[in-house]
């Protein structure tokens, strides 16, 4: 598994990148400034170097120098707040491979550190992982060199023999999550050679085919991607027997709207029930019926969590959530938000509350929130 | 003795400038009348069409590039057979774009070999720069694309202005002190000087703040404001730079190094930036 190193004073930076590269499925070392990590790098071999700039013992660019110096070639990506030409160009001179402005975008972060990667491994760089050396060994010979240049990042791949499968999900999920889909263990793997999945569904019952074997195989092909199994509705405990044969997850045949639903949550943004603009998180409307409000909430809370994390890896001090489309409940609301503000501060973010007058009035009615700023528009709490 | 004279005339021919500019003596372009009269009927809040058409028609210039403006594809492409129904199908947000075009093409004239030399460059990198600076506003969205095409192209409008005057100071001194500057040296003050000139006259012909925002901090990004029009001009400039429309030496290093900022500042990629930079030659040919 290709190995990285992240060089930031940040602890929360360090952290949150590594929760999210290793999501991905990379190992991930780090250092708090250029002195460690050079010293870290005299007893281990990476395969990118994440650099920020500005730090205590050493800076990004003198660690570069040195790093350099030695003859070590590791890409390097350059992970900053730092934007003066003059600096960056100085990395550039010294070979950095790409840029990432603080505050960043998880998808940023992901995409540009897999392009790095890429690139290393067609460049017949040092990288010599065991991914690496698995996925020659199940690239078909017609497709040899497939993987060169920039690979389509699609969501969800689904194979199963059934193609109605593949449309019935299409029909079950919004427009926004792309899908592929394939009939044969074949087509599953030129697919994971040509392109980027986040998650992968495969049918645990296909014709000539082990199942496992494929999902093993594909997960080297796509070692970010979560691997689904594919199951008809039994008795049985299928979730504990797959996930001991390595799935990280199962999804029952026919679908379940609900199920799916919960799916969609785990592995997708689901931007109906909240959406991220910078730092503004905007609440989307509940549209389900009553029995399901308290699940809302209860989405939502989390996912805000989770955010919060993103925002202060992202260096945000603060944050505008718009409630002014949750639906107006006087005691789930307030609490809501409560909770919120309560996750915000753990990650040292000020929140910023817009909504209408009845939701002020709803707010007033605890202590907590009555007193958090309020606004009536997004563009008078960013204005703040 | 001219040699050891040299250090001292670009610092104090820098000094006299920024001394007028600052006192708000320094004589800049004045806008043609018709362009000054196009301008105030597309700033009245009545505005009337008729009234404009009457005037773009007595400029064949002007008429040309109207015409030639609601024609293209980015207007949609449809027929347009007259200035009236350019004017109608542009509207006056876009019409001020193009006075404004009409305008600066015309400091970037000279009937002086030399500086005609200098500002063809400039001209052909400014139309390069304002085409892809619309093109990253359309592809970010929440820019207005106009704004970003009237900065790009006036970003180094402040340069042909310099030129012209340190030619004047030549005719004047030349005489007396052949040779009084050399290449580097006048590279060096049009570089310095540029950006205050381009500013005083984004002043003098009241262009909206951002244009000016533009032209004043072209050096490096503002990471309080991440898509402002002055940081897409930016990243434009450093593309248009790597396409080969330069006006000058080029640092790549440095180049790469705006690109690789702006793409993360505005949110952008390599295959979108192919994707603006294909037929950009051709699209400045056809401007030019």
């Amino acid at each position: 598994m290709p190995r990285i190193l992240t060089v930031d004073d940040s602890a929360t930076i360090r952290t949150i990148i590594s929760k999210n590269l290793s999501e991905l499925g990379f190992e991930i070392e780090q250092a708090e400034d250029g002195e460690q990590a050079l010293g870290k790098l005299e007893e281990i071999t990476v395969d990118l170097i994440l650099l920020d700039v500005t730090m205590p013992v050493m800076d990004g660019p003198t660690m570069l120098e040195k790093l350099r110096a030695t003859g070590n070639k590791t890409p390097v990506i350059m992970l900053t707040s730092e934007s003066k030409r003059s600096i960056v160009s100085g990395a550039v001179k010294l070979g950095i491979e790409d840029y990432i402005l603080k505050p960043f975008k998880p998808e940023e972060l992901r995409g540009k550190v897999l392009k790095a990667l890429r690139m290393d491994a067609a460049a017949g760089g040092a990288t010599s992982s065991p991914a690496d050396v698995a996925i020659a060994a199940v690239v078909p010979p017609t497709a040899s060199g497939g993987a060169a240049g920039a690979r389509q990042f699609i969501d969800v791949l689904v194979v199963d023999d059934m193609e109605n499968v593949h449309k019935k999900l299409r029909t079950l999920v919004p427009e926004t999550v792309s899908i592929n889909g394939c009939v044969s263990a074949r087509e599953a793997l030129q697919m994971c050679q040509e392109r980027v999945y986040r998650v992968v569904l495969v049918d645990l019952v296909m014709p000539d085919v082990n199942s496992v074997a494929l999902m093993n195989q594909l997960r080297v092909l796509q070692p970010h991607a979560a691997m689904i199994a594919l199951a008809l509705r039994t008795a049985n405990d299928i979730a504990t027997e797959v996930k001991g044969q390595g799935f990280h997850d199962v999804l029952m045949k026919p679908f379940d709207v609900d199920a799916l639903d919960e799916w969609r949550c785990k592995y997708f943004e689901v931007k109906d029930v909240l959406s991220v603009d910078d730092n503004v998180l905007s609440c989307g409307e509940f549209s389900g019926r009553q029995d399901k409000l308290d699940g809302y909430f209860s989405r939502l809370k989390n996912m805000c969590r989770d955010l919060f994390e993103k925002l202060a890896s992202a260096c945000y001090e603060d944050s505008i959530v718009d409630i002014t489309r949750v639906p107006l409940h006087l005691e789930k609301l307030p609490r809501l938000v409560m909770d919120m503000d309560n996750e915000a501060k753990k990650f040292g973010i000020a929140l910023r509350v817009v909504g209408n007058a009845d939701v002020k009035k709803a707010l007033n009615a605890l202590v907590e929130t009555a007193s958090l700023p309020f606004f009536a528009t997004v563009g008078e709490a960013k204005a703040a | 003795m001219v040699a050891a004279a040299l250090p001292n005339i670009v610092p104090e021919l820098e000094r006299i400038i920024l001394a007028k500019i600052a006192s708000g003596k320094l004589v800049l372009p004045v806008m043609p009348v018709i362009a000054t009269k196009c301008m105030a009927i597309l700033r009245d809040p009545d505005y009337q069409q008729k009234k404009l058409v009457a005037l773009v028609e007595s400029e064949p210039l002007l008429a040309a590039m109207i015409l030639r403006s609601a024609l293209s594809a980015i207007h949609g492409g449809a027929v347009v057979s007259n200035v009236d129904q350019a004017c109608g199908r542009l509207g006056a947000q876009t019409l001020k774009a193009l006075v404004v075009e009409f305008m600066t093409r015309e400091l970037f004239r000279s009937t002086d070999v030399k500086i005609q030399a200098v500002s063809k460059k400039v001209w052909e990198h400014s139309l390069a720069v304002a085409h892809l600076a619309r093109d990253i506003a359309a592809l970010t969205g929440g820019i207005d694309g106009d704004v970003c095409y009237l900065a790009g192209l006036l970003h180094d409008v402040g340069k042909p202005v310099i030129a012209a005057m340190l030619l004047d100071c030549e005719r004047q001194l030349s005489r007396d002190m052949p040779g009084w500057m050399t290449p580097d040296a006048w590279t060096a003050t049009v570089e310095s000087l540029h950006r205050k000139v381009g500013v005083a006259i984004a002043a003098e012909w009241k262009l909206p703040e951002e244009v000016a925002a533009a032209i004043r901090d072209c050096s490096d990004y503002d990471g309080a404001n991440r898509k402002s029009a002055a940081n897409v001009v930016r990243f434009a400039n450093a593309i248009a730079k790597r396409e080969g429309f330069t006006t000058g030496p080029v640092d790549m290093a440095d180049v790469e190094a705006l690109i690789m900022v702006g793409r993360s500042m505005i949110g952008s990629d390599d295959a979108v930036i192919a994707r603006l930079a294909a037929g950009l030659a051709d699209r400045v040919a056809s401007a030019a």
